[in-house]
């Protein structure tokens, strides 16, 4: 167990330090003069040579890209082109923001996705499976943002149940109110594939040997339903979920510009846009980490789960 | 090279945030100042107010500030030594109670008031922070992006705590503007130019009407009043800062009473202000001016009547009816007609036919068949829409352009090379006779003189260095005459900077506002 | 249920293409998906024939119409005619779709047969390359090569397709690698065929078809992504009539014309629905277990 652990971390460490790399190569090969965006209206060539020293950006590539894996390393991201903050504090400001979200996404994603999965399994051909899965198919169909201005039109604009713009400061109430359309959007789509995998994963153990077994031994439908199918099937909605923090992570950039909320996502495309290379770097770096690192600790989890699981 | 230090720069509208933040400052401005405690019998003032920039805030030094919103916010927490009374050119007291200049221009002495204090705690305004604050925003050295600005002062010294001396290598008229309290001149504390200056980017410290109280990145910053204003406690007690990218949400939000005031650019959505009966709104008479710049150096833009027929073949009257739903004006010349010195009148009515004749004496009759030429334009739907329009006019001259869309690193890098044979851009202009300087003087090519032009530098030199008022417009005028004829740009449109506010701001008495009115003034 | 009962001098089975063919057309959601997808590309094909108008035409007398006789679907902020735009913009979008899906399964597919085959160090490179990619989220992946190429049709092929060759690389080489071990790949080469001509004659062609599915249930995806991108302005840029950058479009017109949103919208979901269901068909269809004759 322990030496799979073991394992499992060091190679995720190399795949960190690999996708960073690769993520440093790429950034540095946008066109556009990050110098002339930063400057705007002040432009001149002595500003803009004065601006590139300062920034390191006259320094050979080889130099700058160890530097970058030098500090990232001792854990430092770079300092931002535009603020000329720590690229680092600057994440760590806006994370909190994005986090929610995708906590509050995930909410909505597994309570509303397996339960109804399942349901429309257990109750399969019937009105439920075809409404639910019918749903499933829609949400994961129309474009999130579509989505989310259609529910900001009628239910922040029209009904005014929700607040229109997202952050800011207010009560916990406050909080949860501007969550709930987000969160929605956000999650949907990911609770829509959740309900379809759940649904296929209990339909699956429900048709295996040892199902049918418990059932000829004579146990209830009920119990076999939660003693055995449900535990099993479980098994690989654990995996998805490894997956749907990829999706929800990405999912946030566009979810937080159409609700106008603070965090992560939004700030990767201003800083595409504004050619802030170490802000881009450092977010793209710390989207890899949460992905590697939740889907190492899946697979740790999974191993615990299911003992057949040696490292592959 | 010999740059005239002296003015604001005009604003070259570059990203998302530029073009707005920049406005909606007026109406912030207007907004502080009936909160500022203009008068005592005052109808009950909203103590809370919740306006909305379209860019969070990135780097609030003064000597680095090169963004609306990063300056919509710096402005209330710092104070120059003098500024601009809102809704008028005058340049009137601020930290400093009164100036001399001496007879030959070359000094300029500065009597600071007594017992004003910075916030925080750090102490009195005193004339050694003056000077530290300048040297610093003079220093190629230090950061600042503004040292040509100051380019002319040769010394700075204090011969006593309350009196700042400037000696000038040469007479400008526009030393005061330089200082004015825009940019480098709002005034940071020397406490903290000793100790942390770096702090001076996400945490302004100044002595201004309000205080920089807390920031969440990328969404909100808030100013509370200080107390200790030496113009006295604003009476807006606190004003939140929000961050919402696009006009359309922010007028939808604003409707629904969560921000009190934004500014808009988008005219769709300005329309639907005016529409809106849960609304007001205030214009402001300095617009925003969009501009196509040819590159002058290429082919065929190099020729003067291909130029002029693209004038003549733009139908700008379609344009601002039909995208600018009729709000705005235009007019031949690249100063605004509200500003004292515009050419008046217009020439270049749109005329195909006209436009055709010149294309023919230009040995183009057809245009340019099986050419295709590049059009750039930023990414952002009122440029992209001109540019679009100017497209399909200009197809029926028989040229064909193609809009090429990027963003604003870009833009900025193919401007300034030349790399492109027409453009779109907007701006706001502070200081329009600056703007000619910098968009038309040979030395700003390679800078901001996107077309490449260098006819023009007699007048503009004339202009700049002239020493009395009546003589700059005249030489002005000589310049705009020029350029007219000259045709390396054509002033597309000028449109309404309008300020969307909710009725619980009522009481904001139409003003009209003028660009360099965003510094506020209390009441004496 | 199979229906083509055998006599004994009959071949045993039909084939396989039919069916596949014949339990696609059975399942009534493939069906619909079939339908639908081929109706969209039937009118992105004649689009030059359907379309009254020419897309990036304006028409600024006539801006931001409800639906009227003379133009179907409504007009934009700038009097364009909205079916015109929609239909030229089905062309982009499946362009988009299939090119990005192309270019993902192709460069996958050569990865996935390598690393298979091959095994040994080339699987190992190929394995790592191919998790970091997997490691990440389609959408970051594609707005990470948009920012490399700058915003543009061909930026975002690229850009999603780089995005979704690890997914068809991973699928391929688990594929490569049960076929590997069968008896008639054992054989040729036996017999001597050059490795190279053993994938392509003999495992290539019994891989297509998870291929092929996953290719159709990719397009759905990648689809939504260009949208996604076109409408956070890292697409093709205006004037082009692409689906989300009309979404984005419509935005400031939302609350006084929200057809011009709408439409693009339900555009996109209908083709993403369609690629969908026709995917989950072709999956249905080639699984032996529920095609009923295993």
């Amino acid at each position: 167990m322990l030496r799979y652990c073991t394992y499992r971390l060091t190679a995720s460490l190399a795949t960190v330090l690999a996708g960073a790399s690769l993520i440093f190569f790429m950034v540095h090969l946008i066109p556009g003069d990050p110098v002339a965006a930063l400057l705007q209206d002040q432009f001149t060539p002595e500003t803009a040579a004065a601006m590139r020293v300062r920034l390191g950006l006259n320094r050979p590539l080889v130099a700058q890209y160890l530097g970058f894996m030098g500090n990232l390393v001792t854990g430092r991201l770079g300092t931002s082109f535009r603020s000329e903050q720590p690229v680092a504090h600057i994440i760590a400001s806006q994370f909190p923001a994005t986090a929610q979200l995708a906590a509050a996404a995930t909410v909505v994603a597994v309570g509303l996705g397996i339960p109804l999965g399942m349901a429309a399994a257990i109750h399969r051909g019937r009105v439920l499976d075809v409404l639910t899965m019918g749903g499933a198919l829609l949400a994961i169909c129309v474009p999130s943002f579509v989505l989310g201005l259609g529910l900001l039109l009628v239910f922040s604009f029209e009904l005014g149940w929700f607040p229109m713009l997202g952050g800011g400061t207010g009560g916990p109430l406050d909080t949860v109110r501007g969550l709930v359309l987000p969160a929605l959007v956000l999650g949907l789509r990911t609770g829509a594939l959740l309900s379809r995998i759940s649904r296929s994963s209990l339909l699956n153990v429900l048709g295996l040997d040892f199902v049918r077994t418990a059932r000829a031994k004579g146990a209830t439908r009920r119990s076999v339903l939660y003693r055995h199918a449900l535990r099993n099937s479980l098994l690989p909605v654990i995996t998805i979920l490894g997956v749907t923090v990829g999706h929800l992570l990405a999912g946030t950039a566009i979810v937080e510009v159409v609700f106008s909320r603070p965090g992560i996502g939004k700030l990767l495309v201003d800083a595409v846009l504004a050619r802030d290379l170490p802000q881009i770097q450092g977010t793209l770096v710390v989207f890899l980490v949460i992905v590697i690192v939740v889907n190492a600790l899946v697979d740790i989890a999974y191993s615990l789960v299911d003992p057949r699981i040696a490292y592959a | 090279m010999r740059r005239s230090a002296a003015h604001p720069r005009p604003h070259t509208d570059g990203r998302h945030g530029c073009r707005a933040a920049w406005a909606w400052l007026a109406g912030l401005a207007v907004v502080a100042m009936l909160g500022a405690g203009l008068g005592t019998a005052r109808p009950a003032q909203p103590t809370r107010v919740v306006v909305s920039n379209d860019r969070d805030i990135i780097n609030v030094d003064p000597i680095a500030i090169s963004a609306p919103a990063d300056y919509s916010v710096a402005s209330l927490v710092y104070s120059g030594l003098v500024r601009i009374r809102p809704g008028t050119t005058t340049i009137e007291p601020d930290l400093a109670q009164q100036w001399e200049v001496s007879s030959d221009g070359l000094v300029y002495t500065f009597h600071l008031r007594h017992g004003v204090k910075w916030q925080g705690g750090l102490g009195e305004v005193t004339a050694a922070d003056v000077v530290a604050h300048f040297q610093r925003a003079a220093s190629r050295t230090s950061g600042s992006i503004f040292f040509a600005d100051l380019a002319e002062v040769k010394r700075i010294d204090a011969p006593d705590p309350y009196t700042v001396r400037f000696t000038l290598d040469r007479p400008s008229l526009s030393f005061l503007t330089a200082i004015v309290a825009y940019r480098p001149g709002l005034i940071v504390p020397k406490k903290i130019l000793d100790t942390n200056p770096d702090s001076l980017k996400t945490t302004p410290v100044g002595s201004g009407p309000y205080v920089f109280a807390s920031w969440q990145q990328g969404a909100e910053v808030v100013l509370k009043a200080n107390p200790d204003y030496y113009g006295g406690m604003p009476a807006v007690s606190q004003i939140d800062v929000r961050v919402v990218k696009d006009d359309q949400t922010a007028l939808l939000a604003l409707r629904r009473g969560e921000i009190d005031a934004r500014y808009l650019q988008i005219p769709e959505v300005q329309r639907q202000a005016i529409a809106a009966q849960d609304v007001r709104i205030l214009r402001a008479p300095m617009p925003r001016t969009y501009y196509i710049s040819f590159n002058t150096t290429r082919a065929p833009f190099n020729d003067v009547r291909v130029r002029q027929a693209l004038w003549y073949g733009l139908n700008r009257l379609g344009i601002l009816d039909s995208l600018f739903k009729g709000l705005g004006t235009f007019s031949d010349t690249m100063v605004p007609p509200t500003v004292t010195g515009s050419l008046p009148g217009v020439i270049y009515n749109y005329n195909p036919d006209q436009a055709k004749q010149l294309l023919k004496s230009a040995g183009a009759e057809a245009g340019f068949p099986g050419k295709t030429f590049s059009l750039m334009a930023l990414g952002l739907q009122d440029q992209t829409d001109v540019a679009s329009v100017a497209q399909e006019n200009w197809k029926a001259l028989g040229m064909t352009f193609n809009v090429d869309i990027v963003d604003t690193p870009v833009f900025l890098q193919r401007a300034r090379a030349g790399n492109f044979d027409a453009l779109v851009f907007a701006s706001l202009r502070t200081e329009p006779e600056q703007f000619l300087v910098d968009s038309f003087y040979s030395k700003s090519i390679g800078s901001n003189n996107f077309s490449r032009y260098d006819q023009a530098d007699a007048p503009l030199d004339s202009m700049r260095y002239a020493t009395d008022p009546a003589e700059r417009i005249r030489y002005a005028q000589i310049a705009q005459r020029q350029l007219q004829r000259d045709a390396p740009t054509i002033p597309v449109l000028n449109s309404t900077l309008m300020l969307a506010y909710a009725p619980r701001l009522s009481g904001v008495k139409l003003q009209l506002l003028i660009f360099n009115s965003w510094q506020w003034s209390v009441s004496r | 249920m199979r229906s083509d009962a055998a006599g004994p001098n009959r071949r045993a089975a039909s084939s396989p293409l039919r069916l596949t063919a014949r339990a696609l057309l059975r399942s009534r959601g493939a069906l619909f998906g079939l339908v639908v997808t081929f109706g969209i590309v039937l009118a992105a094909l004649l689009a030059p024939a359907l379309a009254p108008y020419d897309p990036v035409q304006q028409h600024l007398l006539d801006q931001n119409q409800p639906p009227t006789l003379a133009h179907w679907l409504g007009t934009d902020r700038l009097g364009r005619d909205l079916l015109s735009r929609t239909v030229w913009g089905a062309r982009l979008s499946l362009v988009t779709g299939l090119g990005a899906v192309l270019v993902g399964a192709v460069q996958g597919a050569l990865l996935g047969l390598a690393a298979g085959y091959y095994r040994g160090w080339v699987d190992g490179v190929i394995g790592r390359v191919v998790d970091t990619m997997l490691a990440f989220p389609l959408y970051l992946s594609a707005i990470f090569v948009i920012a490399t190429l700058g915003p543009s049709q061909i930026g975002v092929v690229l850009a999603v397709g780089l995005a979704v060759t690890p997914v068809f690389a991973r699928l391929t080489r688990g594929q490569v690698l049960e076929e590997r071990e069968k008896e008639y790949v054992l054989a040729a080469r036996v017999v001597g065929n050059s490795n190279r001509r053993v994938i392509a004659v003999h495992i290539l062609p019994n891989v297509l078809a998870p291929l092929v599915v996953l290719a159709s249930l990719t397009v759905g995806d990648a689809i939504l992504v260009e949208a996604g991108l076109s409408f956070l302005g890292l697409g093709p840029p205006p004037p082009t009539p692409s689906w989300g950058l009309m979404v984005n479009d419509g935005m400031v017109v939302l609350t006084t014309a929200p057809w011009v949103s709408l439409g693009p919208g339900l555009a996109i979901a209908l083709l993403v629905l369609g690629s969908n269901l026709l995917g989950d068909g072709l999956r249905d269809a080639f699984d032996p277990r529920l095609r009923g004759d295993a």
